[in-house]
């Protein structure tokens, strides 16, 4: 785990053909979130430009873009237990 | 509009009538001020609301949000201006601002107006809460077809 999240992942697939499906060495070095200043929008005179209604609307859609991500991979990994512990027995 | 376009555009109205909900409270605060910096009495605000096109998106929105669509993309409020009803005069010449004839001009607000406008503010910012909470309800209810 600490290997994977130093950006040193040594576990990789090898794929003997083209349409197996890939086991990749996923380094989260490489995701490179970026912040950005809105020097744009007027919200106050004193020039704190936060806009609570679009702030809260923001945490809504997050929540939400989360919840289905985090739904997706626990469906992803229930198929996967279902190949482990049902597989090859038709 | 993509997945969340009803919630930005709710967002907008938010933000718009609670600008109009400052406006109020403005005007209700100084219903009685007979002195402004540009000289004679306060005269009563309001907002300008104007609808929203994608020229005036929320600039951090992903590039594939900003498609063009004849669907709009909420409020903006273009502007606040004065109403240029006339003041009411009061007659009270004992009144420092009285001018030569005892006659002192008071703010053109009618204070059972501002309370009726702040309910249909309050009215209207409540309409857009529903609207935000029915868009979340229906991509939870979509993200329930994933689930088992």
């Amino acid at each position: 785990m600490a290997k994977v999240f130093d950006g040193r992942p040594e576990l990789a697939g090898k794929r003997t053909d083209d349409r197996h499906i890939p086991i990749d060495n996923i380094n989260y070095m490489d995701v490179t979130p970026s912040v950005a200043t809105d020097r744009v929008h007027v919200m106050r005179n004193d020039r704190n430009n936060v806009d609570i209604d679009v702030e809260m609307a923001d945490l809504s859609k997050n929540t939400m873009l989360y919840q289905i991500e985090s739904t997706r991979l626990a469906a992803m990994f229930s198929d996967l237990n279902d190949i482990i512990t049902r597989g090859g027995r038709a | 509009m993509g997945l969340f376009g009803a919630i930005d555009t709710s967002a907008s109205g938010l933000t718009a009538e609670r600008l109009r909900m400052d406006v109020i409270s403005n005007n209700i605060a100084n219903v009685n001020t007979t002195r402004t910096e540009d000289g004679g009495p306060f005269r009563r605000q309001l907002c300008i609301f104007q609808s929203r096109s994608h020229e005036h998106r929320w600039p951090f929105t992903a590039a594939t949000e900003r498609g063009k669509s004849p669907v709009g993309t909420g409020v903006r409020v273009a502007g606040v201006m004065s109403d240029q009803s006339p003041f009411k005069l009061v007659y009270d010449p004992n009144h420092p601002d009285a001018d030569k004839d005892g006659y002192v001009r008071f703010p053109n607000i009618n204070i059972v107006h501002e309370m009726v406008d702040m309910i249909t503010c309050t009215r209207a910012y409540e309409a857009n809460v529903t609207s935000i909470n029915a868009a979340k309800d229906i991509v939870n209810s979509a993200l329930g077809i994933g689930r088992r």
